[in-house]
């Protein structure tokens, strides 16, 4: 297997020297291709500012972000924005549907963003059906619930076959059912599709979905869990995820 | 710190806002010329030439002023209203940081004052200047341009316009503050989203704009077939059916976007587009049905302002310049009284002492046709006790055919009517270049004067005439004949009598013998204009017989007529256009704020469509076409409804002056359409820039928890 996204010694800082906040300082990760691979910490450890990174929302102080093998800090232009639409598809806590368009037409957006001239109907339907939200997709996202918006928002983010998925806490607002359905469905992507996933998250439960884990605090890594996908339960890969997480609440880095 | 604060966003807003300071100069432009207007060149020669204009048209610009103030007090209301909306994040943050209300309040008001002091040094010139080539222009357009230009400055309507542009910033201001000081700091926080309206079955919306479509189209029908201007029952029920029509068809029309946004199209972010245009088609079909018929109105005022302007013709009717009414003849008898009473000879103005005063004073040059006119009336004999001298019943019977109402009998039926004799007019006949009358024994002539209000009368005593009605003049009994004869008799219509017989010669002098008014009636020589302009030269001729009047000489000239007819052309052009101008910039100030407040409130989208890497190209091109869709179906509208209505217009209430040159009002309506395109084009790429300068603060990624 090769990485597919490779960062290197990446640092994002805030401010100014007195109140300087290193909110990534300096992570080194390998995401592999087919992986799902989750991000997990505190709150303010500096996930998001990673994922940002990644997407090109905000630009790091220093390091590197390499998708397969491009450079994206040298992406210009229609270079980048085909990066940002088509290479890239990202899940947002808050869904980010706009409101006014139905949930097919959310679904497009991308397309009719960056004029795709593949055939989609067909990946549309497949999608549509495979996340099960054929009787609410004409409907506007104020009518829908929000596992189902979540849902919508998954077949946007996968609507132009991108080569990495991002998702930032996706179940943040979602209830534990709606929740694991949606963390299946990931989970039945990155299987069946083999859709590479990152996501951020800290829900233990969510991330148990996840085939490897990266702990960071700080704005480091901190740790790192693998599962083993042939022999291991989730739920003991759950029960694993909640002995880091402890260590990592009581803030003491030295215990593992 | 606080006024640095001020300082900072007023010259922020200032910049962010091109919207909201035209608005905020073109009020103050619109008070200073309306309280300017007297200052006018053209105004200030009507005024020489008809005292009575100045008190029209005082109260003219009174009304002006206030509906001025009522008009552009809503105009700045929603223009700062969008301005304080668009910071009511920044504003919530100000006050969760802890600063006081009352604080707030003197900032924003601060703030007010401020961007009110920059629109006055920005305005106040351009008022100035404007109301100068305005003055300048239209003495030229008239032909007046010898007249000496005087500067339209007045302090007094500068003072007025201060008051005025104050009055109504500071009321919009309070009223807005007061609304914004109501809500909670979290409101203030968070861009509200629309929220969701209800939606019908999109057959409802289709129903409700093709009956909406039905309805104005059967409004234009009315207007076209003339209906409209049979009575003011007819004319509210063409308005009425019109204005259900427009705001019928407004709402239903969001069935049609509807189908645009569903369609499948391979343009970049078609349905968001759509959608968008479809939301405030929804959120505002009210509204933009509003500024719809504003800028119809507005199109309806200037095309009538302009065509009244441009063919209105001063010269309608014009026969004669001067006249002179000079003193009945004296019997023998009476000139013997008047000896014993004052003790000399009585000192008359005749036709003769006239002409010859006139060579006196060295105008008679001038003229190229001098000549007396006498109307007269049957003279009775000094016992007479019976006036019985006509009977009309046969005529007026038949007239009664024509018009049920007999509202205009006593104009015209006297029992000892006005009479003039042919040859006399005649004269006149042949200077306006007529044919001359020719009565056979026993027959009549009729004149009635041109009066505009009387053409009705004319119109409808032609049928009468005819049926050759039978009258008796005398105890002799004639028919009167011909078609009414209107060519005035003397030189200011208002003067003439509204109805005289023209009887022959000989008849005249039997009948009415010395019972007579003798009027010298004078036109001046065209090749003897001084610079070949009329206007100068009646100016110079009514100075030199001013400056040495003899005893008890009465004379009108066409200055007088000329005046009144100069005053009604500039009143109806400026008030129409005037018109025109602030509809047309209210509705589209309305428009515009309008879009980018539906804009700010759908930021949320537009970040999304960000995170989904739309470009900030991307995002104004699909707010350009919001905004060219926001437009152009009100003013699409407008300018469809326009056409119906400046023609119907036309032949309307136009039609009795101006009824040859509907062809050529035509091509000054497609210049006027041309102007207002341009207009339209200047409006749409401010709200352009100003959609686009929005966009790209979106941009900016910002920290989101
Ligand atoms: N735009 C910013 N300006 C200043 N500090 C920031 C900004 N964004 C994030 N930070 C800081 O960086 C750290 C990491 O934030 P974030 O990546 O949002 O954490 P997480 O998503 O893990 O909760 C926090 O301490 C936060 O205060
Ligand atoms: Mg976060």
């Amino acid at each position: 297997m090769k990485p597919i996204l490779k960062i290197e010694s990446l640092k994002k800082y805030y401010g100014k020297q007195e109140n300087l906040t290193r909110a990534i300082d300096g992570i080194d990760i390998n995401v592999m291709e087919g992986e799902f691979l989750g991000i997990m910490g505190a709150s303010g450890s500096g996930k998001s500012t990673l994922l940002n990174c990644i997407a090109t929302v905000i630009k790091p102080t220093s390091g590197t972000i390499e998708l397969n093998g491009q450079e994206i800090s040298k992406l210009r232009g229609a270079k980048l924005a085909q990066y940002r639409g088509k290479d890239m598809g990202y899940l947002f806590q808050n869904f980010e549907l706009v409101d006014n368009l139905t949930g097919r037409e959310n679904i497009m957006l991308p397309i009719s963003l960056h004029k795709n001239n593949e055939n989609t109907d067909e990946r549309m339907q497949k999608l549509i059906s495979y996340l099960e939200i054929e009787d609410i997709v004409d409907k506007f996202p104020s009518q829908m619930s929000g596992g189902e918006k979540q849902r919508v928002a998954a077949a946007r983010a996968l609507i132009l076959n991108p080569k990495i998925i991002l998702a930032d806490e996706p179940t943040g607002a979602l209830d534990s059912k709606n929740a694991k359905s949606l963390m299946t469905k990931l989970e039945g992507l990155n299987k069946d599709e083999n859709a590479t996933i990152l996501m951020v998250t800290h829900d233990s439960n969510a991330a148990s979905f996840c085939s490897r884990i990266m702990f960071i605090q700080d704005g480091k890594i901190f740790h790192e869990l693998r599962k083993d996908r042939e022999n291991e339960t989730r739920q003991s890969f759950y029960e694993r995820i909640l002995s880091v997480m402890a260590q990592l609440g009581g803030g003491s880095a030295n215990v593992l | 710190m606080f006024s640095k604060l001020v300082l900072r966003n007023t010259k922020r807003s200032q910049k962010e806002n091109l919207l909201f300071m035209s608005s905020l100069v073109i009020s103050i432009i619109a008070f200073y010329v309306v309280l300017s207007l007297k200052n006018q060149d053209i105004v200030r020669y009507i005024q020489s030439l008809e005292s009575d204009a100045i008190n029209k048209l005082l109260t003219m610009v009174t009304a002006l002023y206030m509906f001025t103030l009522v008009v552009l007090f809503f105009l700045i209301y929603y223009a700062s209203k969008y301005q304080i909306e668009r910071r009511s994040h920044e504003l919530g943050v100000y006050l969760m940081m802890g600063m006081k209300r009352s604080k707030m309040f003197f900032m924003l008001l601060a703030e007010d004052i401020a961007s009110s002091a920059i629109a006055l040094v920005i305005g106040l010139p351009f008022a100035l200047l404007f109301s100068e080539l305005m003055s300048l222009i239209t003495v030229k357009c008239v032909g007046v341009g010898f007249l000496e230009h005087q500067s339209t400055f007045d302090a007094r309507a500068l003072g007025l316009t201060l008051l005025g542009f104050v009055a109504i910033k500071l009321a919009s201001f309070f009223l807005i503050s007061f609304s914004l000081f109501r809500k909670e700091v979290g409101t203030l926080l968070s861009d509200a989203p629309n929220n969701i309206k209800k939606r019908r079955a999109p057959a409802l919306y289709l129903v409700a704009a093709i009956v909406g479509l039905t309805l104005l189209i059967a409004a234009y029908y009315l207007v076209i077939m003339g209906y409209s201007w049979i009575g003011l029952k007819y004319m509210l029920l063409t308005m009425l059916v019109g204005l259900i029509g427009t705001f019928m068809l407004f709402w239903g029309i969001r069935f049609f976007i509807g189908l645009i946004a569903r369609r499948n199209s391979s343009k970049k972010l078609h349905a968001f587009t759509f959608r968008q245009i479809e939301d405030t088609v929804i959120f505002r079909s009210g509204t933009m049905a509003l500024c719809s018929l504003l800028v119809l109105t507005s199109f309806v005022c200037m095309g009538a302002g302009i065509s009244v302007f441009t063919s209105y013709d001063l010269y309608r009717g014009h026969v004669m310049d001067y006249t002179f009414r000079c003193d009945s003849p004296l019997t023998e008898e009476e000139i013997e009284e008047y000896k014993e009473v004052y003790g000399e000879e009585p000192i008359l103005n005749t036709s003769e002492s006239v002409t010859d005063y006139l060579k006196e004073i060295g105008v008679a040059d001038k003229f190229s046709f001098i000549d007396v006119l006498r109307i007269g009336h049957v003279k009775l004999p000094e016992d007479a006790t019976s006036f019985d001298v006509y009977n009309m019943d046969n005529a007026m019977e038949i007239l009664s055919k024509y018009n049920g109402e007999f509202y205009y009998a006593d104009r015209i039926y006297d029992i000892n009517p006005h009479l003039i004799s042919l040859g006399d007019y005649n004269k006149i006949l042949a200077l306006a270049g007529k044919e001359p009358l020719v009565l056979g024994s026993g027959e009549l002539g009729v004149y009635m004067d041109g009066d505009v209000s009387n053409e009705k009368v004319v119109e409808d005593f032609n049928k009468v005439l005819a049926e050759r009605p039978q009258v008796s003049l005398v105890d002799e009994d004639y028919v009167l004949v011909g078609e009414v004869y209107t060519t005035p008799i003397v030189t200011d219509y208002l003067m003439s009598p509204a109805f005289c017989l023209i009887i022959p010669d000989d008849k005249f002098d039997e009948l009415a013998q010395n019972n007579y008014t003798a009027y010298l009636n004078a036109r001046l020589d065209e090749d003897k204009y001084t610079n070949g302009n009329i206007f100068q030269t009646l100016t110079e001729v009514n100075d030199a017989i001013d400056s040495s009047i003899p005893q008890y000489l009465d004379y009108e000239s066409y200055m007088n007529n000329m005046g009144r007819q100069l005053f009604y052309l500039v009143a109806t052009s400026y008030i129409t256009i005037y018109l025109a101008l602030v509809f047309l910039v209210i509705a589209n100030t309305i428009l515009g704020v309008q879009f980018l407040m539906n804009q700010k409130k759908s930021s949320k989208r537009y970040k999304t469509l960000i995170k989904l890497g739309a470009g900030h190209k991307t995002l104004c091109k699909s707010s350009a076409k919001q905004i060219n869709w926001y437009f152009g179906i009100p003013i699409a509208v407008a300018a469809m409804s326009s056409i119906f209505g400046v023609r119907g217009l036309f032949s309307g209430i136009l039609s009795s002056r101006t009824k040859t040159s509907i062809s050529e009002m035509m091509i000054t309506t497609s210049i006027v359409i041309i102007a207002f395109v341009l207009i339209e084009c200047i409006y749409i790429l401010v709200v352009k820039r100003a959609s686009f300068k929005y966009l790209k603060t979106l941009m900016n990624p910002e920290r989101e928890e």
